[in-house]
């Protein structure tokens, strides 16, 4: 039985246009290809976790402190099932008060303006910011344009960014999560949501959907082209189809 | 009673020094902490697996993988003793191959590689551990090439990763899920520091007996100050010094694990 559905991953995993292009509000959730499954499975509490641009270590370290937050709560965590959508491997999380920093009046003006929707929620609840090639953050001050990619991606890329560099950690973080959610004996399903991971790491538990193959974004530019919106994300409708090839799954493989 | 001492860890885990100033080399295992810890509590098998440099993230990540490695060639959990040092948070692995590339291929491979300084990792891994106090680098002079990871990675890294809000939380995580996977599976396990203590977190319940003074001192902060003149010039420690600390991990093991 599950009481609880968790999920947690990136701005697929939190529904990111759903309602409309350029959404990104906190009702996107309710549309998102979790919000589906949780329904199927009967959970009395749906819990979406999920930050736009989110890191897979952001996704891994988040998952862990969250759920042992709810066991000390009292929550039986065999009644939880946790749904984890694991993102692309060239993100980076970063101080965010060292970057704004660079900015003449960002800080006193983050301070000052908290409720100000466009300043991302991983700063505001963490103090940092999620950076990736194709998003980050971007101010124009005084004529002159403050971007994290300038900052951020030349050493990233140089550096950071390689599989031989985060293959290897993502493949850990992999095992280390099933293992976890297996030592608390939580019910759980792995997807992509944008990489594939190489075939030369084996990831063969059934709690592991397609790692291989497969991610929600491949599946939904594939199958519905047209429904991609402005900011590469999806509508409700790819999430919800995604969703029913999710449930057939974990019937499929007795998951719940 | 456990028949494996498996320890993961940085340098001090490792050992480096203990033989002579300087010396990084494999033969130092056999006189750091986990060996002497190992003889005391009457284990045969010491297996270190600590790398001179290595991330809090390596740590992790091949502690669980060796584990699991354990699992599938037939040991039981009880067999298996994990003593885990965590290292700083200012530490990150890098493509070496990136690094390199930035100079001619062929004094790589014939005079850099030979350097007593080069990351041993790139061997194996293709990476390179860096921290504010590895200051490698190379000059080629014939084309007047200089790459130090004191200008093209620690301020970067200093800049924008290194500080407790990028990295503490993410060291929790590892932390909590490593011992709570160890627990479950039933192996005994310990947790120490080897650089500094972990302070200011909000998460980890530093009360667990298998959290060996997390919140308050370190293996170097240890013998900093019971055995300052035993220092090396690589800041790391003789073997009698090493025998000490793995004294006082022998005694807080029998009266708690």
């Amino acid at each position: 039985m599950t009481k609880l559905f968790y999920t947690n991953g990136d701005s697929f995993v939190f529904g990111m246009e759903c309602i409309a292009p350029t959404n990104k509000s906190e009702e996107n959730k309710i549309y998102a290809f979790p919000k589906y499954v949780s329904n199927h499975l009967g959970a009395e509490t749906y819990v979406n976790n999920a930050y736009l641009g989110a890191t897979n270590d952001f996704i891994y370290k988040q998952t862990i402190i969250d759920l042992l937050e709810l066991e000390k709560a009292g929550q039986d965590l065999s009644e939880v099932f946790v749904l984890i959508g694991w993102t692309s491997l060239n993100r980076i999380e970063i101080d965010g008060d060292r970057w704004y920093s660079l900015v003449p009046g960002a800080i006193e003006y983050l301070e000052n303006n908290k409720n100000n929707p466009e300043i991302p929620a991983e700063y505001l609840d963490f103090g940092t910011l999620f950076v990736n090639p194709s998003s980050g953050q971007q101010i124009d001050s005084n004529d002159k344009i403050y971007n994290t990619a300038d900052e951020v991606l030349p050493f990233t890329v140089q550096y950071l960014w390689t599989d031989i560099v985060q293959q290897p950690q993502q493949y850990a973080r992999i095992i280390a999560l099933h293992e976890f959610l297996k030592a608390k004996k939580c019910k759980h399903l792995f997807v992509n949501t944008v990489d594939v991971m190489h075939d030369t790491f084996e990831l063969t538990a059934t709690n592991f959907y397609n790692l291989h193959l497969d991610s929600f974004a491949k599946y939904a530019v594939s199958n519905y082209p047209e429904e991609q919106q402005e900011m590469y994300h999806f509508s409700k409708i790819p999430h919800e189809a995604y969703a029913k090839i999710i449930i057939d799954y974990i019937e499929q493989e007795k998951l719940s | 009673m456990s028949k494996i001492l498996y320890a993961n860890g940085d340098s001090f885990v490792f050992g480096m020094e203990c033989i002579d100033h300087y010396d990084k080399t494999p033969a130092n295992k056999e006189f750091a902490f986990p060996k002497q810890l190992a003889d005391l509590m009457n284990i045969d098998t010491h297996i270190n697996a600590a790398y001179n440099g290595a991330t809090n993230e390596f740590i992790f990540r091949n502690t669980l993988l060796d584990i699991l490695n354990f699992e599938k060639q037939g040991y039981a959990p009880e067999d298996v003793f994990v003593l885990v040092g965590i290292t700083s948070l200012h530490r990150i692995e890098v493509d070496a191959n990136r690094f390199f590339e930035q100079i001619p291929k062929d004094f790589v491979n014939k005079k850099v590689i030979n350097d007593p300084m080069f990351p041993v990792e790139y061997h194996k891994y293709g990476t390179m551990f860096v921290n504010p106090g590895f200051g490698f680098g190379v000059n080629h002079y014939e084309t007047n090439t200089v790459v130090n990871v004191d200008q093209l990675i620690n301020p970067w890294c200093s800049n924008y990763i290194w500080t407790e809000k990028v990295q503490m939380l993410s060291q929790e995580a590892r932390i909590l899920s490593l011992h709570e996977i160890l627990k479950a599976k039933g192996y005994r396990h310990l947790f120490v520091n080897t650089v500094c203590s972990l302070e200011r977190t909000k998460n980890i319940d530093m009360s667990n007996k298998n959290f060996y003074k997390l919140e308050t001192d370190s293996f170097y902060h240890w013998a900093k100050i019971n055995h300052p003149t035993a220092q090396r010039k690589f800041n790391h420690f003789d073997t009698a010094t090493h025998k000490a600390y793995a004294e006082d991990l022998h005694q807080y093991i029998l009266k708690t694990l």
